[in-house]
C-alpha cells in the first residue's frame, strides 16, 4: 500500500504525462485529441480528490485540462466535467490569477450574454508569474488560458475597454518577451477584427507592397469583396495565390475568399474542381475535424429544437449548444483569418440569437439579424416562412433600438444592399418615421450606383411599396426618393416589380414629381405588352387617385389600351373614364363571345390530358362586360358539364368557374339558381378531373403534377355562392349545404379556404337573421368552428372577413335594425370582442392591422361593447407599424 | 599532410556478412547441395538483403537485416544436438536439406524489408490492402510472410535469369520448399497440419528456422541505448527496444540445451515479476516444437532460466535510466509497456488466445502471468487509446 504523498505523485505523473500530449496536440490543432486527453484527466481526478491535499494538488496539475479542455470544447459534456470539477474545488474568485481565468472562462462560455463582475478579478502581475515560470515546467496552458479569455471578452463586446484591459495587463505583466509579442499580436488582431462585427473590415490595406503578408493580403481582399471591386479582388487573389500551398494553414482562409468571389471573378477555376479539392486538403488538417465536430454539435441541436417546434420553456440546453459552437467556430476562424467561416459561425449565432430573442431578451432578435444580414444567412425572405415570422418579433422591440438597427443596416457596404433590402422589406411599416430620410437617402444613392447591377438584381426601392401609402410624410419622402424613382421608371422591366411605388408615387408626391414621373413612363419606348399592362395598370389606379393627373395620364392609357389590343383594357378604360375613344378597339359582339367560349371549352375537352401548356383565356376577364339578360343554357350547360367532367384538366376548369361565378350575378335568377345547385354539389362531393401528368406512357404515367389548382377552384366556387347570397340566390339551399358540410368536411378543407368559408356564413347570418333566428344561432356556431379552425393559419383573413360581414356599411346597417339580444347575435359579438382584444397583440403585423380596422369600425358605430374596444383601439393606434396605427384613426372597412 | 585517402567501403557490412554467412558451417554443407547456381544465389539473396535494408528498413522495427541473419544462421551453425558425440546441427543434414534450411533461414523476413503491396497473393482479401491500415509498420508486419511468394522471385530474377529454376514447381532443384518453410515461421506447429505442404522433414527445417528466430532475443539484436536516447517512436517503440535489454548473452543451443540469463533495471521490485514470467514463457515457447524438431534428432531438451521464478538480481545498465523516459515513469507503466511487447500466447492469456491454442500449449509447461496491470490499463468496458492506457499505467492503481 502506498502512502498519501505517493499517490500524490503517481497521479501527478500521470497527468503531466497527459500534459505534455495534450499541448503538443494543441500546437498542431489536434482539439479532438486535446478533448480526448483532457475529459481522461478530469475525470480521473474526479475520483482521486478525496482529501484536500489530493484536491490542491489535482487541481494544480489539472488547470491545463480545464483550460484546454474549454478552449477545444465540441459539445457540452465537458462542459459539465469542468463544472463539476470547478464546484467540487470550490473556486470563487480569489487572489489567483489562474484560478480567476479559468472561473471567467467557465462563466463567459455559460453566460455569454450576461455582464460579468470584474471588480474582485485579480489581474496577473509580474511577481505572480515570476513565480510561474519559477519551475522548470512550462506553463503554457496560462498563455493560452489568457488569451481564449481575452477572446471571449472582447467576443462579447468587441469595443468595449474590458478586454484591452485584460490584455494590457497580460501583457505589461509578463516577463516572457514571447508571450509578452503574443499579447501584443493579439491586441492588435481583434481591434482590426472587431469591425467585422459591424459589417465592414476596418482597414485599408496597402496590398502592392511585397512586404505585405498573407494575412494582410487576406483582409484587402475581404474589404474589396464586401466593396464590389472585384477587378481589384481579382489582383489580391492572383498575388495570394503565390503565396498559399495547398498544405499550409492558410489554404482554408484563401479557399473561402475564392469560393465567396467566384462568381464574380473572371476566369476563376470551376468549383467542381475547387471544392473537392478544399474538402480533401481539409481532410488531412487535424483542426478540420474539430469544424466538423462544433458544425455537427450544432445541427444537431438545431434539429432537435425544430423537431420539437421552437419551444418556448424547453431545451435550453441545445439553445446553449448552437449559441456557443457558434461563438467557437467564429473564434477559431479570427485565428487564421478565415472569414469565410467565421460568416458561417455568424448566420448561426444569428438564427440562435433571433430564435433566442424570442423567448428572452427581444433586442436579441435584432443583434441576431443584423449578423443574419452580415453573414448573408437567408437568401430570400420571401421563401422563409419563418424568418419572416421572426422579424416580426422586431415590432416590440424598443423604437430606439430598431432606429439603431436600420441605421447599423444602412451603413453596411455594397455587397449587402440585398438583404439590408431584404430586411427593410420585412421591417417596412415597423421603421421607425425619424430614419425614415436616411433610408431614403439611402435607397437613392443605392439606385444611382452602378455596382447595383452586380448585385443580380436592377432595383431595391420595392419595399418601399409598404411604406409608402401609410407614412404620415410620405409627400417629403417621393420628393427625396424622385431621382432614383423617375430613373427606375425608364426601365419597362421594373414597372411590374416597382408598380406600387409609381402609383403611392404618382398619388401622392408633389404634383411637379408626379407629372415628372407620369411624363417620364408615358415617353418611354415599350413594345412588350407583357409590360405595357403594368404602365397601363399603375396609370388606371393614380387616374382613380389623383384627379389632378388625369390629363397627364389619359393619353398614354388610351395609347397602352390600343396597343395592348385587347377590349379588357379598352373597357376598363371607358368604365373608369366614361370616355368611348376606344370604341375602335376591337371588341367581340356578345354572340361572337359566346361562339368562342363554347368553342374554347369543345377545343380544350378534346385536348385534355395530351397538353403541356396551359393556354390562357381572356374571355373570363370581358364576361362581365356584356348583359346577360337571357337565360343560355346551351353556355351554361357546356360550362357544367366541362366543371363536372372526370377528364377535363383542373386548369381548364378554372376559366369556367370564373365565367360561371360571374353569371351567377349577370343572368336571370333561375340561371343563377340552376348554376348554384350544381356548384353546392360539387362543393359537397368534390371537384372531378384530371392534373397535368408527366408521361403519355411509362411508368410515370400515374404521376400527377401538384399545385394549388385545385384550392382555385374551390375558391372560385366560394365566391360564385358569395355572389348568389348576396344576389339572393338560392340562400336556403347554400345554407342547408353548408349545415351538412361544415361539421363534416371543413376540417379536411383547404385552410387557405376556410376563411372564405367562414366569410359566406357571416354573410348568411345576416341575411337570414331577422326572420330565422334559431338557423342564425345555429349557423353562429358553425362559423365559430370554423373560425377556430381557421385562426391558427389565417389569422389576418379570419379577421378581415369578420369585418367584410359585420363591420362594413351594409354589416353595420343591418346590425343596427336587429335584435341585440338574439342568441346569434350575442354569440357572435362576445366572442369577437374576446378575439379582438387577443388578437390586438398578435407577432404579424397584418392582423393587427385587420384588428385595426375592425376595431376602428366598431367603436366608431358604437356596437355593444364598444367600451370594451376602445381601449384595444388606442393601444393599436401606438402600434408600431404604420399602417396599424393609421388604420386605428380611419373609418371606412376597406 | 593531403592525401587521397579512398573512402570507406558503403558495403563492407555486407562483404563481413557475406563472409561470415559463407564461412559457417550450415553454407558450407548448403553448398554440397546439387542445386546449380546455389552460391551465386545466396551470394546475390544477401546482396539484396543489404540493399533492402540500407533503403526500406522502418524505423519502428528492430534489426531484420543481415545481423540479424548472420546470427540466425551462425547459432543454426553451431545447434549442438544432444547426445555425446558433440555433432552439429548441420552435419547431420542433407545437403539439400542445409540448403533449404539456409535460404530460408535468409528469406524468412525478407517481406520486413520491403513494402510494396504489387508482392499481395492475387487475389487477396480486401483485409490485406494497405489502404485498410492506419500503420505502415503494422502492414508491413502482417503481411510479410504471405508476400513472400511473389517477392523472391522479383527480388532474385533481377538479378539473373539463371534462377527461374529455382521458382519453377517441374524443375526438381526448385527452392519452393525453403519458401515454405521461410512461410512456416509466423504459424504455430499445429497451424502447419492445416496447410498441408510440408513433409517431415520440412516441418523440422521449419521449426529450426522458427526456435533460433525466437532465441535472438538479447541485447546484440539492437542498440538499445542509441535507440532510447536518439530515436523517436512511441512507448510501444521504446518498450521492444528496452525488452531485448534484458536478456543480455546470446543465447545458443549446446547439446540439445539453451541457458539464458536475464537482467532487469536498476531499482525496479517484485512489481515487475510479470515481465520476467512472459519473458521466461517466451522462450519456453520452444517446447512446441519438440516433436518436429526430433525428426532430425535436434529436440531441445533443456531450457535453462535464470532466474526461473520471480525476479533477476542482476541489473542491467543498458536501462539505468528507465524511469525517466516518457511513459515509464514507474514500475505499473514499465510492466504495462513490456508486457504488450509479448505475443498473447508467452502471456498466456485467455482473451489473446483461442482455446485450442491454450490447449497446444500445455505441452510448453508455461507458467502464469499476472495481467492486472494490462488489462486494468486496457480497460474493462470500453478500449482505450494508446495515450489513455498509458496514462491508467502510470497511476496504476491509485484510488
Amino acid at each position: 500500500m502506498t502512502g498519501p504523498n505517493e499517490d500524490c505523485r503517481t497521479v501527478s505523473a500521470g497527468l503531466q504525462y497527459l500534459r505534455k500530449h495534450a499541448i503538443d496536440c494543441h500546437r498542431s490543432g489536434d482539439g479532438l485529441a486535446v478533448n480526448h486527453l483532457a475529459t481522461v484527466a478530469i475525470r480521473r481526478c474526479g475520483s482521486f480528490a478525496t482529501t484536500d491535499e489530493r484536491k490542491s494538488v489535482v487541481y494544480r496539475e489539472i488547470q491545463w485540462a480545464l483550460i484546454l479542455g474549454l478552449y477545444w470544447m465540441v459539445d457540452d459534456y465537458i462542459f459539465y466535467l469542468v463544472e463539476e470539477r470547478l464546484k467540487a474545488a470550490e473556486l470563487e474568485l480569489s487572489d489567483d490569477p489562474a484560478k480567476d481565468m479559468i472561473v471567467m472562462l467557465h462563466n463567459h462560455l455559460n453566460h455569454p450574454h450576461a455582464e460579468h463582475k470584474w471588480d474582485d478579478y485579480s489581474y496577473p502581475t509580474a511577481a505572480w508569474w515570476e513565480l510561474q515560470f519559477a519551475s522548470s515546467e512550462s506553463r503554457d496552458e496560462l498563455l493560452i488560458g489568457f488569451i481564449f479569455l481575452i477572446e471571449l471578452v472582447w467576443y462579447q463586446s468587441p469595443y468595449g475597454e474590458e478586454w484591452k484591459k485584460l490584455a494590457s495587463a497580460c501583457r505589461d505583466s509578463c516577463p516572457n518577451k514571447g508571450w509578452q509579442r503574443d499579447f501584443a499580436k493579439l491586441e492588435e488582431r481583434l481591434s482590426i477584427q472587431a469591425s467585422l462585427y459591424g459589417g465592414t473590415i476596418g482597414q485599408e490595406i496597402e496590398s502592392n507592397s511585397e512586404k505585405v503578408s498573407p494575412e494582410q493580403l487576406l483582409l484587402s481582399g475581404w474589404r474589396l469583396y464586401q466593396a464590389c471591386d472585384h477587378e481589384s479582388l481579382a489582383k489580391v487573389i492572383g498575388q495570394l495565390n503565390t503565396k498559399v500551398d495547398a498544405n499550409s494553414a492558410i489554404y482554408r482562409s484563401f479557399f473561402t475568399l475564392v469560393h465567396f468571389s467566384r462568381m464574380h471573378i473572371k476566369d476563376s477555376e470551376d468549383q467542381f474542381v475547387s471544392l473537392p479539392r478544399y474538402k480533401y486538403v481539409s481532410s488531412k488538417q487535424p483542426i478540420a475535424f474539430v469544424i466538423q465536430a462544433r458544425k455537427e454539435a450544432e445541427s444537431e441541436a438545431l434539429a432537435e429544437l425544430a423537431i420539437a417546434g421552437f419551444p418556448g420553456g424547453s431545451l435550453g440546453r441545445q439553445r446553449w449548444i448552437r449559441f456557443r459552437m457558434a461563438m467557437l467556430l467564429q473564434l477559431q476562424a479570427l485565428r487564421t483569418w478565415d472569414v469565410g467561416l467565421w460568416l458561417e459561425g455568424l448566420k448561426t449565432r444569428g438564427e440562435s440569437r433571433v430564435e433566442l430573442g424570442q423567448h428572452q431578451d427581444l433586442s436579441l432578435v435584432l443583434d441576431g439579424l443584423f449578423d443574419l444580414v452580415v453573414s448573408r444567412g437567408f437568401s430570400s425572405i420571401e421563401k422563409s416562412e419563418l424568418l419572416k415570422n421572426r422579424i416580426q418579433l422586431a415590432d416590440f422591440t424598443n423604437n430606439e433600438k430598431r432606429a439603431a438597427f436600420v441605421s447599423n443596416l444602412l451603413a453596411l457596404p455594397a455587397t449587402y444592399w440585398r438583404h439590408v433590402a431584404d430586411v427593410l422589406s420585412a421591417l417596412s411599416d415597423a421603421i421607425p418615421e425619424e430614419v425614415l430620410s436616411d433610408v431614403a437617402a439611402w435607397s437613392v444613392s443605392v439606385e444611382q450606383n452602378d455596382l447595383i447591377s452586380m448585385l443580380w438584381t436592377h432595383s431595391l426601392l420595392g419595399f418601399w411599396k409598404e411604406i409608402l401609402p401609410f407614412t404620415s410624410n410620405s409627400t417629403e419622402l417621393i420628393e427625396s426618393l424622385t431621382p432614383a424613382i423617375v430613373s427606375a421608371s425608364r426601365k419597362p422591366g421594373l414597372w411590374e416589380e416597382l408598380h406600387n411605388v409609381f402609383v403611392a408615387s404618382l398619388a401622392n408626391g408633389e404634383i411637379s414629381s408626379a407629372l415628372l414621373l407620369a411624363e417620364t413612363m408615358s415617353s418611354t419606348q415599350c413594345g412588350e405588352h407583357h409590360f405595357v399592362q403594368y404602365r397601363y395598370s399603375v396609370f388606371i389606379n393614380a387616374y382613380e387617385l389623383r384627379p389632378e393627373l388625369r390629363a397627364e395620364l389619359l393619353p398614354c392609357l388610351e395609347a397602352d389600351a390600343r396597343l395592348l389590343g385587347n377590349e379588357f383594357f379598352a373597357k376598363t378604360l371607358q368604365k373608369r373614364t366614361g370616355n368611348d375613344k376606344l370604341a375602335d378597339v376591337k371588341q367581340l359582339r356578345k354572340e361572337d363571345l359566346r361562339s368562342a367560349l363554347l368553342k374554347q371549352i369543345r377545343d380544350r375537352s378534346d385536348l385534355s390530358g395530351t397538353r403541356v401548356s396551359m393556354i390562357e383565356s381572356t374571355y373570363n376577364r370581358i364576361v362581365s362586360f356584356y348583359k346577360w339578360t337571357r337565360s343560355d343554357e346551351e353556355l351554361v350547360n357546356a360550362l357544367l358539364e366541362a366543371v363536372e367532367s372526370h377528364t377535363v384538366l383542373f386548369t381548364d376548369k378554372f376559366d369556367y368557374f370564373l365565367v360561371l361565378s360571374k353569371l351567377i350575378t349577370l343572368g336571370p335568377k333561375t340561371q343563377a339558381k340552376r348554376i348554384v345547385k350544381r356548384l353546392l354539389s360539387l362543393l359537397l362531393n368534390g371537384i372531378p378531373g384530371k392534373n397535368f401528368g408527366f408521361e403519355k406512357s411509362g411508368p410515370l404515367t400515374n404521376f400527377t403534377y401538384s399545385g394549388n389548382t385545385k384550392s382555385s377552384l374551390y375558391e372560385v366556387t366560394l365566391i360564385g355562392l358569395q355572389n348568389a347570397v348576396v344576389a339572393g340566390v338560392a340562400r336556403d339551399a347554400i345554407c342547408n349545404a353548408l349545415l351538412e358540410w361544415i361539421p363534416g368536411k371543413c376540417h379536411e378543407f383547404f385552410p387557405e379556404l376556410r376563411p372564405r368559408v367562414a366569410k359566406l356564413v357571416f354573410r348568411l347570418i345576416l341575411d337570414i337573421a331577422e326572420d330565422k333566428e334559431d338557423l342564425a344561432a345555429i349557423l353562429a356556431g358553425h362559423a365559430e368552428a370554423l373560425v377556430l379552425v381557421s385562426m391558427p393559419s389565417k389569422p389576418a383573413e379570419v379577421v378581415s372577413v369578420f369585418s367584410q360581414e359585420f363591420l362594413s356599411d351594409d354589416g353595420v346597417a343591418r346590425l343596427k335594425k336587429l335584435s341585440p339580444k338574439a342568441l346569434w347575435r350575442v354569440t357572435v359579438m362576445k366572442q369577437w370582442v374576446v378575439r379582438l382584444q387577443r388578437m390586438s397583440k398578435h407577432p404579424s403585423p397584418d392582423t393587427r392591422y385587420a384588428v385595426a380596422e375592425a376595431v376602428t369600425r366598431w367603436a366608431e358605430e358604437e356596437l355593444e361593447y364598444a367600451d370594451a374596444i376602445r381601449p384595444v383601439r388606442d393601444a393599436l393606434s401606438k402600434d408600431p407599424r404604420m399602417r396599424v396605427r393609421k388604420a386605428a384613426s380611419q373609418s371606412k372597412v376597406s | 599532410m593531403i592525401s587521397n585517402r579512398p573512402l570507406p567501403d558503403p558495403n563492407s557490412t555486407l562483404h563481413e556478412a557475406r563472409d561470415f554467412i559463407f564461412a559457417s558451417s550450415l553454407t558450407r554443407r548448403a553448398f554440397d547441395s546439387s542445386r546449380k547456381n546455389l552460391a551465386n544465389f545466396v551470394g546475390d539473396l544477401l546482396d539484396a538483403t543489404h540493399r533492402l535494408s540500407l533503403a526500406c528498413h522502418l524505423p519502428e522495427f528492430t534489426d531484420h537485416g543481415l545481423p540479424h541473419l548472420c546470427s540466425l544462421v551462425d547459432r543454426i551453425s553451431c545447434w549442438g544436438l544432444p547426445g555425446v558425440g558433440g555433432t552439429y546441427l548441420p552435419e547431420s543434414l542433407a545437403p539439400d536439406d542445409a540448403a533449404d534450411l539456409l535460404v530460408a533461414t535468409l528469406i524468412h523476413d525478407l517481406g520486413m524489408l520491403s513494402q510494396n503491396p504489387c508482392d499481395l497473393p492475387q487475389p487477396y482479401s480486401p483485409d490485406l490492402d494497405p489502404s485498410q491500415w492506419t500503420s505502415r509498420a503494422l502492414w508491413v508486419r502482417t503481411t510479410h510472410v504471405v508476400r513472400l511468394p511473389r517477392l523472391l522471385p522479383r527480388l532474385m530474377l533481377d538479378y539473373s535469369k539463371n534462377y527461374e529454376e529455382f521458382f519453377d514447381p517441374a524443375c526438381p532443384s526448385n527452392l519452393l520448399r525453403a519458401v515454405e518453410v521461410a512461410m512456416a515461421h509466423q504459424k504455430w506447429p499445429w497451424q502447419w497440419a492445416a496447410d498441408g505442404g510440408l513433409d517431415a522433414i520440412g516441418r523440422a527445417l521449419a521449426a529450426v528456422v522458427s526456435v533460433a528466430d525466437l532465441l535472438d532475443e538479447d541485447a546484440g539484436r539492437c542498440d538499445t541505448t542509441t535507440l532510447l536516447q536518439h530515436r523517436g517512436g512511441d512507448e510501444l517503440n521504446r518498450a521492444h527496444w528496452m525488452r531485448h535489454a534484458l536478456t543480455a548473452d546470446r543465447i545458443l543451443i549446446t547439446n540439445g540445451s539453451i541457458s539464458v540469463d536475464v537482467k532487469k533495471p536498476p531499482g525496479t521490485t517484485h512489481l515487475t515479476k510479470p515481465i520476467y514470467s512472459a519473458l521466461r514463457n517466451h522462450f519456453r515457447l520452444i517446447s512446441l516444437y519438440e516433436a518436429d524438431l526430433r525428426a532430425i534428432d535436434a529436440p531441445i531438451t533443456n531450457i535453462n532460466l535464470n532466474p526461473s521464478t520471480g525476479i533477476p538480481l542482476t541489473n542491467t545498465d543498458l536501462l539505468k535510466n528507465w524511469n525517466a523516459l516518457e511513459g515509464f515513469d514507474n514500475e505499473s507503466a514499465l510492466t504495462f509497456q513490456l508486457l504488450r511487447t509479448f505475443m498473447g500466447e508467452a502471456l498466456k492469456s485467455p482473451t489473446r488466445c483461442s482455446q485450442e491454442t491454450l490447449t497446444q500449449l500445455a505441452v510448453a509447461s508455461l507458467e502464469d502471468v499476472d495481467l492486472a496491470v494490462l488489462e486494468a490499463a486496457q480497460g474493462s468496458t470500453e478500449p482505450r487509446s494508446p495515450l489513455e492506457q498509458t496514462f491508467e499505467a502510470i497511476v496504476g492503481g491509485v484510488s
